[in-house]
């Protein structure tokens, strides 16, 4: 079954996302989960990565890629460091993407993301907690392979708290944000709170980055992409 | 790196198998598999050196002295590890050799004291500066490009990371005990800052791309409304972060800024 929207109103009592599109969205999240601590770490976890694969899970890369280019933005400066409990933009964006094509790429389904990534920095704190016991029941006297094999059990963990993760991020956000969308979209201009967020994005980005030339570099950045998107109408 | 074998250890140059040095590189990939609080990364420590010790031949007793030395407390920023790691190998190389010059519980000792400069060098570097440059890079390139963005953000940071875990182990490796040394010298920082400042040239060039995109990507945010709440927003944003609050708290405070300007354009139309 695939997505039907009109005109980005949620069209209630279909089935929205086909049961091979769930399975491959908690695949993705458990891998998403996985790579952003645990392992191998390539970093196609980041939303400017995630989200467009998600986008292509459901039918709408270019979803994805708007969800991701805001979420990469605003959390451009989150560390996933030692054992701070991060907040998880990269499952959450797995989630707002899927609920996204159902609500027409609703400002309201990007802002799903938020509880959805508080609540797998909370599963975060119970995934270690499973993985000191793990380590507990390691001695040295295991042989490599059983050592091998107890340390990848710390990894499936991690994918499935991403799976768990999305699971029930999916299953709330698709009867919940299509009411919410619709409340938020009679009362303010979808463009207006896109404004919100992507202002919110880039006032980020250089809050980020501001110590490193205390605001010269980016002068120049923003300079030399103007005077380069210039030249370029220009030329056509 | 030629296999010199375990015994060439005597010679004046160490060497290890590449093999065994990429097996080590790969495996750092997933050393915070059993991140926890306690011994940290010490499982995936031992996990990430099995190669080591089948490239050193231990015997039972030896292996099982191996994994007690590597259990002890470990942590690192992950994309650095592989300095401590090669360094560790090649402590383990040289014990194999000389085993009255190192002492069991050094492993240990060595180990605590190098997880806070490698945990603080890394965070600066990939978490500080490289990952916000990759990503403000990518963004530039996906509001242009779409899709293509993606890929630069894999392939940029893959380039990075992987050079740099390359060049790490094999610092590491030929220093030993002398690891901090490469913690102490100034290129690591001075990387930091180059693409620290290419990272904020990236930003500035994003915020310019976005208003001129944004048509594109979202409507027309030619209205007062639109273009009020964008500079508000990117205002608060902007010291929001700088004063070390969560991103979430800066799009609530964003988003705040909605209902405040909606409301101000409101009443200024009824009475103006």
């Amino acid at each position: 079954m695939r997505t039907r929207v009109r005109d980005g109103v949620f069209a209630a009592g279909d089935s929205m996302i086909g049961v091979e599109q769930w399975c491959l969205l908690v695949l993705l999240a458990g891998l998403v989960a996985q790579d952003t601590t645990a392992g191998p770490q390539i970093r196609f976890c980041e939303p400017i990565v995630a989200g467009p694969i998600a986008g292509w899970i459901v039918g709408d890369v270019s979803i994805g890629v708007l969800f991701g280019i805001a979420a990469q933005l605003i959390w451009s400066g989150t560390m996933p460091a030692g054992m701070a409990a991060f907040f998880d933009a990269n499952v959450g964006i797995v989630v707002a993407v899927a609920i996204g094509t159902l609500v027409g790429g609703s400002a309201a389904a990007f802002l799903w993301m938020v509880p959805v990534g508080y609540l797998g920095s909370a599963l975060t704190v119970v995934e270690r907690r499973v993985n000191g016991r793990i380590v507990d029941s390691v001695s040295s006297d295991d042989s490599p392979r059983v050592i091998g094999v107890r340390h990848m059990s710390g990894w499936v963990v991690s994918g499935a708290r991403g799976a768990l993760t999305a699971l029930l991020g999916l299953s709330i956000g698709v009867f919940v944000i299509p009411s919410i969308t619709t409340v938020i979209d009679a009362t303010v201009s979808p463009i207006v709170l896109w404004a919100a967020i992507f202002g919110t994005g880039g006032g980020i980005a250089l809050g980020v980055t501001w110590r490193y030339g205390r605001g010269r570099a980016a002068v120049v950045g923003a300079l030399a992409t103007a005077a380069a998107l210039l030249v370029g109408r220009y030329l056509s | 790196m030629t296999d010199t074998g375990p015994e060439g250890r005597l010679s004046e140059r160490a060497t290890i198998p590449t093999g065994v040095a990429l097996r080590v590189i790969m495996r750092s990939g997933w050393i915070q598999a059993t991140l926890h609080e306690g011994g940290m990364q010490n499982l995936g420590r031992l996990f990430v050196l099995v190669p080591v010790a089948k490239w050193l031949g231990l015997n039972r007793d030896g292996w099982n002295a191996f994994a007690q030395r590597h259990l002890s407390f470990f942590n690192s920023n992950p994309f650095v590890s592989p300095l401590g790691l090669g360094a560790l190998a090649r402590i383990e190389y040289d014990a194999r050799t000389n085993e009255a010059a190192t002492p069991d519980d050094m492993i240990g000792r060595f180990s605590t004291r190098l997880s806070t400069p490698l945990g603080a060098v890394g965070d600066e570097l990939f978490w500080a500066a490289i990952r916000p440059q990759m990503s403000l890079l990518a963004v530039l390139v996906a509001l242009f490009a779409g899709i293509w963005g993606a890929v630069v953000f894999v392939v940029g940071f893959s380039v990075y990371q992987y050079t740099i875990r390359w060049s790490l182990f094999r610092r590491g490796w030929e220093l030993g005990t002398r690891v901090a040394e490469v913690l102490r010298d100034t290129k690591t920082k001075r990387l930091a800052r180059y693409t620290g400042i290419a990272a904020a040239a990236c930003a500035g060039a994003v915020f310019v791309a976005l208003v001129v995109q944004m048509q594109t990507l979202v409507g027309d945010i030619v209205n007062a409304t639109a273009v009020l709440v964008l500079c508000a927003s990117a205002v608060t944003g902007f010291f929001v972060v700088r004063g070390r609050k969560s991103a979430a708290y800066a799009l609530a405070v964003g988003l705040a800024w909605v209902g405040v300007v909606s409301i101000g354009v409101e009443v200024l139309s009824r009475f103006g």
